[in-house]
């Protein structure tokens, strides 16, 4: 048996975009610089499927997305990449209002089978629509499904499964993990939406982390070792969320973090903590703490660092539920 | 800066308390939570712990009685500031030490009983405000496991209890014995929680005997005429509605002995002894605990005995047991007693001549146990003959009453209860 590749996590992407077009072909993508590749999760896509399967548009989401929309509504399966996450808002209404009630509305009878993607987070100093991440604002709606990989493996296999769901999917990758190698199978393979999954084992405290958050919190365990035992929960899917992974989980801990790359009022951390009390009330032996972006706007430049989540914040919270 | 001490206020009812004793000498640096003084109330002794850490200047001396809140002593910050408190200098700076509330940091003698002992030093019930702060999983546990968290010291943030103070708690064992005779060969068969009427129990008998000054006394009575009289009561039972038990004759014969010695039916009240007009006599009814594993006891009490005839006092009694028994005893009937009868329990059945010393019921001067009439071959007129015998144990308080009274109450009870026709006196 040989050895399972490493990919970087954008080719991981990449190579779900050409296994699923290769293999179904009403996929195709739409999206702002895709033929000519700012970002590498697209490049020599265009040579192999061509312009009319890799269309590239102007500055403009609400035109780029209704092209998508109405593709889907026809039978296709569009991939709509807004190149920073935060640029889906020029779209909010028909992603927000109409998108995620289209299949409600038609009573069942029609669904959007399209996948929403883009890159996001702090880390770059970007400011505002670059890094901002909007997980939580679609997942606040009910009718697209939110997912974030951390790792390439995941990468691949939850973009395959956004690909061949048959509802509006929403993708989106950390800028912090898009160079981060790991081992990707060859053949394609699907990661289901909506299943979290236990990434490190341990007892004294369940941390919830995922995307770039994700490593941090591989680095908070690392250094607790020995002294704190960390069990990393990452959720893969904010909308549906699995918090049974996570109640199982605090089984054994008692004791929960949740770290969430965004601000922290009404965020999957605050989801997650609600959930928690409410369905597993008994199980805590501490407060929930979660780490988030305070509520405050998200700056570019130097003070990005001390507005974002980062390790030291995270093993605070660790310490302060394990006191 | 220096924190002000005040007589804490230790119960609801607590209008004032005496500083019986000073745990720690003038001047001694003392640990927060350690026994700082023992302090009476007007219902029970505490020990109660430093609230603060500091150098304590004592101002009330022992002995002082003082309303609550009332300033009793200094915890300086340091051995400096005790100088200058001490020294009589003008007062430092002085901040107000946060009035505890019940329960608050303090050891009720019961409560130290039904403390595990595996803390040495008597430790706080970790209450704040009457309210236990425990985290969820910790007062599942204690739930599940039949901890009671009033009992525990948290070790978590702010002294909250979490899992693992629980689990310490029921790791710890049970008594001192179990703790010193190799726990690892013993397995638990059950647990009974210290709370609710056990704890009760547990906490007002350890007070009764580490409070009163209890002295037992026994003796023989012979019970041959009371059975033949009983006997004539029973044959009317039809017209009484009640077939009258030995138990209303002793009460009867009670309430006679209480009203021919007057200290006999008295009680402890802050810092006097009290007479009482009223017998009220408390029947000590045996119930089923509240698990698998314990029993449980309860004391309604039958008032005004000394006004009442035998087949009302007989009434009442059944009245109350049954009631007890079933708990449909209302609020109140529990309170008020001013001496105690506990029937010997009926010993499974099994006929034993035996005595006891019974517990005092606090703050009562006497309680009395009649235990279960044999025939026994005694010497009576001179003759040996077969004659139906009594034993009786009577506990009473020495604080109150001394021997002579004490015989004049026995003398009293037993010539009652040997020819019950006295008791129409």
């Amino acid at each position: 048996m040989s050895e399972v590749r490493e990919l970087p996590l954008v080719e991981a992407i990449k190579e779900a975009y050409r296994q699923e077009m290769e293999r179904d072909e009403r996929v195709f993508m739409v999206g702002q610089d895709i033929a000519g590749g700012i970002f590498p999760h697209t490049k020599g896509l265009v040579e192999q499927f061509g312009t009319d399967r890799i269309v590239d548009t102007p500055l403009a989401e609400i035109g780029m997305y209704g092209t998508a929309f109405g593709a889907a509504m026809e039978g296709f399966r569009p991939i709509v990449d807004f190149m920073f996450a935060g640029f889906f808002l020029n779209a909010a209404a028909p992603i927000l209002a109409q998108t995620a009630q289209f299949r409600f509305i038609h009573g069942s009878q029609m669904s959007l089978p399209l996948v929403i993607t883009g890159a996001c987070g702090a880390g770059m100093r970007l400011g505002n629509e670059h890094a901002m991440l909007v997980h939580n604002m679609i997942a606040q709606v009910p009718g697209i499904k939110v997912c974030m990989p951390s790792t390439p493996y995941d990468a691949k296999g939850l973009m395959t499964a956004a690909i061949r769901d048959d509802n509006p999917v929403a993708f989106f990758w950390h800028l912090g993990t898009m160079m981060d190698r790991g081992p990707v199978p060859e053949e394609p393979y699907v990661v289901p939406l909506g299943v979290a999954e236990v990434k490190r084992e341990g007892s004294d405290v369940t941390l919830v982390a995922n995307g770039f958050q994700y490593k941090n919190a591989q680095i908070v365990a690392d250094k607790l070792a020995g002294e704190i035992s960390v069990e990393i929960i990452d959720p893969r899917t904010f909308s549906p969320l699995d918090i049974g992974t996570i109640l199982k989980s605090l089984e054994k801990t008692g004791r929960l973090v949740v770290v969430d790359e965004s601000w922290e009022s009404r965020s999957t951390a605050s989801e997650i903590a609600a959930q928690v009390v409410d369905l597993g009330f008994d199980l805590l032996d501490a407060p929930i703490r979660r780490v988030t972006i305070p509520n405050i706007p998200l700056p570019g430049g130097h003070m990005e660092p001390y507005v974002a989540p980062n390790p030291a914040a995270i093993e605070a919270a660790v310490r302060d539920v394990c006191r | 800066m220096a924190t002000n001490y005040v007589m804490p206020k230790l119960a609801m009812g607590m209008n004032e308390g005496t500083v019986v004793e000073w745990l720690v000498a003038e001047g001694q640096q003392v640990e927060r939570g350690a026994p700082l003084m023992q302090v009476e109330t007007e219902k029970v002794a505490y020990d109660v712990e430093a609230p603060v850490a500091g150098w304590f200047h004592i101002l009330a001396p022992a002995g002082t009685t003082v309303p609550v809140e009332s300033v009793i002593g200094q915890f300086a910050g340091s051995a400096e500031e005790y100088a200058q408190l001490s020294g009589g200098a003008a007062l430092p700076a002085v901040t107000a030490v946060p009035t505890l509330a019940f329960n608050d940091k303090l050891t009720s003698t019961g409560a130290v009983m039904a403390q595990a002992p595996a803390a040495p030093t008597a430790a706080a019930p970790a209450a704040s405000g009457g309210r236990v702060k425990a985290s969820p999983l910790a007062r599942k546990l204690a739930r599940d496991r039949g901890v009671d968290l009033a009992l525990l010291r948290g070790s978590g943030p702010e002294g909250r209890i979490v899992k693992r103070d629980v689990l310490a708690a029921q790791a710890a064992p049970a008594t001192a014995a179990i703790a010193v005779s190799a726990p690892g060969t013993l397995t638990v068969k059950g647990t009974v929680p210290l709370k609710g009427m056990r704890g009760a129990i547990a906490r007002r008998m350890t007070q009764s005997l580490q409070t009163a000054a209890q002295l037992s006394q026994f003796s023989e009575v012979d019970a041959t005429r009371l059975l033949e009289a009983r006997a004539r009561f029973v044959a009317n039972a039809d017209a009484y509605g009640t077939r009258v038990s030995v138990n209303a004759f002793v009460v009867k014969a009670m309430a006679v002995a209480c009203q021919a010695v007057p200290i006999a039916n008295a009680g402890i009240v802050g810092d006097e002894i009290v007479l009482w007009n009223e017998v009220n006599v408390g029947i000590a009814v045996s119930l089923p605990g509240q698990g698998e594993w314990d029993s449980g006891l309860i004391v309604p009490v039958l008032r005004n005995a000394e006004r009442k005839g035998l087949v009302q006092i007989d009434r009442e009694l059944r009245d109350l047991a049954t009631r007890a028994r079933e708990g449909r005893l209302v609020p109140g009937e529990t309170e008020g007693g001013t001496i105690t009868l506990s029937p010997t329990a009926a010993m499974g059945g099994e006929a034993m001549y035996s005595w006891s010393t019974p517990v005092l019921n606090l703050p009562q001067a006497l309680i009395v146990q009649p235990g279960m009439i044999m025939a026994r071959a005694v010497i009576h007129e001179g003759e040996i003959a077969k004659r139906d015998m009594m034993p009786l144990s009577i506990t009473f308080d020495h604080r109150i009453l001394d021997g002579d009274p004490l015989a004049s109450f026995v003398v009293t009870l037993r010539r009652c209860l040997q020819a019950p026709e006295l008791m129409l006196a």
